[in-house]
């Protein structure tokens, strides 16, 4: 062993003197290297970004009256939402039931008047899936919803169609629905994020019309005189997404038994596709094509080390002789040359780690494409091996051919 | 007892066929510990294969070489490797330093194939170093040192790991007359000293200073002799005291 460190040593004095034609040969495996790792983060960035946003839908699920055994008068109950809402409090995150009027719906204020679609649901809307937190005021009550208030919840966009600023709490506004019209007063505003908005300046420029939110208490349906008393689906979210099933398994088996009158399938649950199926493979693939791209450029790269190194050899030929002459083994000459291409491309693939590593940060940190790359340490681990390797296959070829010089043709040269 | 090199009829053939050429054409050559021996000849007189034969750089096309009694002529590269690195201190004319190596670390190499430890490794190339005088300039790669200088890290190189033989392939070919005397003043002190010295040379002023001289032309042995009197002649066989032992070391390197 300790011998073995006398010719690692032996190879480190030669890069080190030849520094400019070591760093030169290390460049291939340094842009090999800083490509398979900075692509195969950007990837792993991606796909954590496709799967999170997948995993997000994953967790809700939706559970529908069956079309073929529903009668008009079997719904969802605020009481069945009240009840799985306390039997399941532990393991999800929300549930909701919510509904839309059939009829048209117009808003108007001095500013204008507006087409919209209003949500007619309960308290519970509040941290439905999707919707963004409400930054002024607040959601309206449990008590709102049984006594039937004109109360509602709007956006800020929506604030700014109606009454230019978003400062509008405690605001009347006209509603006209189903031939009657109402005046609704603002409780609370949900934010806007800067995507909707962009959004939105591009479904204008398309000649859409503008996008109205409001939410208000189904009670109020009787108001209009479009009485509510039940909702056709619900929507659960569960904390952790492992449980979905058996949760909404559950779910369905409660609501069943709540309305046994009707048998035995009159709910359904309904998920929405398995998006991590269907990105994941896709999303490997990729990173496995752009990884086998990263593979040539560094096979490319070994080609160069093991060019360098049989030049190095011829070149040395006479060092070579003289070693040979003093009583190196051709074992000795060859754990030496092994050593030097190992270490130069092994030198390479850390330098390319780092940079590739550094390029990682960067490109998180910029923001490019909104990709939050992350670095991979497998990717990291086969890089090191890789080139290692890379190095000590292209080096036998010349090390061999070192080895193989007998002394006095090696000492002949001059 | 057994003489310390003993060669028989040996040839060394080159492009067997048509255009062959005999560089060695039936040698045989006994020489005993602690000669100090010249061997002499024009170029392409075949001194140089003879030499590199002696070295165990090369085998012979047929005849026997005998090394301490032991026949080297058939032995595979790795064991001549050894037998060079135990028993054959190398001079070249072209000094032969490794050039990105310091002078210490020239010295060291043949320990370092011997598996020698570092620590005594490096006493003993310093030590070598410092008896060719050049203790003060153990750090200086060969280009910051003169030719004799670099001829001297040679010598240090050569005798730092004690082998009984000492090769000198034109040591002083490429030296001035002051350097040449300082090279030639340290052999004879290795000789004298108890080493058999072998130098190679077609030169006939070195020639004088030897106590024997074999003189080859076309490959063969065209004379013998011994000269400078009062020395016993013939050979007298004797072992050389080793100073410290390299038979406890000498297999590290085996594996």
């Amino acid at each position: 062993m300790e011998q073995f460190f006398e010719y690692v040593k032996m190879a480190l004095d030669n890069i080190m003197a030849n520094k400019g034609r070591s760093f030169l040969t290390m460049l291939g495996i340094i842009i090999g290297i800083t490509s398979v790792v900075t692509i195969v983060s950007i990837g792993n960035g991606l796909k954590a970004d496709v799967l999170d946003a997948a995993n997000d839908q994953n967790n809700t699920f939706t559970i529908q009256i069956n079309p073929e055994e529903t009668t008009d008068t079997e719904l969802v109950k605020t009481e069945d939402l009240s009840f799985l809402k306390d039997t399941l409090a532990d393991s999800i995150s929300s549930i909701y039931v919510s509904a839309y009027s059939n009829s048209n719906c117009k808003v108007s204020t001095r500013k204008g008047s507006y087409d919209c679609a209003p949500v007619l649901t309960t308290q519970d809307y509040e941290n439905a899936q999707y919707t963004s937190p409400v930054i002024l005021g607040k959601y309206f009550t449990e008590n709102d919803v049984l006594s039937g208030m004109p109360v509602c919840v709007i956006d800020e966009l929506t604030a700014l169609y109606l009454f230019g600023n978003t400062d509008v709490i405690g605001m009347n506004f006209e509603m006209a629905l189903n031939n009657s019209i109402q005046y609704l007063t603002i409780v609370g505003v949900r934010e806007t994020s800067e995507e909707f908005l962009e959004a939105e300046k591009q479904y204008l420029a398309m000649g859409m019309d503008e996008s109205i939110s409001i939410e208000m208490p189904y009670t109020l349906s009787q108001v209009f005189g479009e009485p509510i008393d039940g909702f056709s689906s619900l929507s659960i979210t569960v904390k952790d997404q492992e449980h979905a099933a058996r949760i909404s398994q559950l779910a369905v088996n409660i609501l069943n038994s709540r309305h046994q009158s009707q048998g035995d399938n009159l709910f359904m649950k309904q998920r929405s596709i398995d998006l991590t199926d269907m990105f994941g493979p896709i999303m490997d693939g990729v990173t496995a094509f752009v990884a086998l791209v990263a593979a040539i450029s560094l096979v490319v790269g070994g080609i160069g080390v093991m060019n360098i190194m049989l030049v190095s050899v011829t070149e040395r030929t006479r060092e070579i002789g003289i070693r040979k002459a003093l009583g190196a083994r051709t074992g000795s000459i060859i754990t030496q040359f092994l050593c030097e291409s190992a270490i130069i491309t092994g030198l390479g693939g850390i330098i390319g780690i780092l940079l590739g590593a550094g390029l990682t940060a960067l490109i998180t940190a910029l923001g490019i494409g909104g990709i939050k790359a992350s670095l991979s340490l497998p990717a990291v681990i086969v890089a090191t091996l890789f080139s290692c390797s890379v190095g000590i296959i292209f080096g036998i070829y010349p090390a061999k051919k070192a080895a193989a010089l007998s002394p006095i043709e090696a000492l002949r040269r001059m | 007892m057994e003489p310390l090199i003993q060669i028989k009829n040996i040839h060394k053939i080159y492009n067997p066929g048509e255009n062959e050429v005999r560089a060695l054409d039936g040698v045989d050559l006994e020489i005993g510990y602690g000669e100090f021996v010249g061997i002499i000849g024009h170029s392409g007189s075949g001194k140089s294969t003879l030499m590199n034969m002696l070295g165990c750089l090369d085998t012979p096309t047929s005849g026997r070489y005998y090394l301490k009694g032991q026949d080297v002529s058939q032995l595979s590269d790795n064991q001549l490797s050894d037998i060079r690195n135990r028993e054959i201190g190398f001079i070249f004319q072209g000094f032969n330093l490794i050039a990105n190596l310091d002078a210490l670390s020239n010295v060291e190499l043949p320990l370092v194939y011997r598996g020698i430890p570092k620590k005594e490794r490096k006493r003993l190339a310093s030590l070598a170093l410092t008896k060719v005088g050049l203790g003060k300039r153990m750090n200086h790669k060969p280009n910051e040192l003169s030719g004799g200088q670099q001829q001297r890290v040679a010598v240090a190189r050569a005798v730092a790991a004690q082998p009984p033989i000492i090769l000198a392939d034109e040591p002083t070919g490429n030296l001035d007359t002051k350097s040449t005397r300082e090279i030639m003043d340290i052999l004879k002190g290795l000789h004298k000293s108890g080493r058999t010295v072998i130098i190679i040379t077609h030169d006939d002023d070195i020639a004088r200073e030897v106590d024997r001289v074999v003189r080859i032309i076309d490959g063969k042995v065209e004379a013998d002799y011994r000269q400078n009197t009062g020395k016993p002649s013939p050979a007298v066989y004797r072992k050389v005291p080793v100073p410290f032992s390299m038979e406890s070391v000498s297999d590290k390197e085996s594996s």
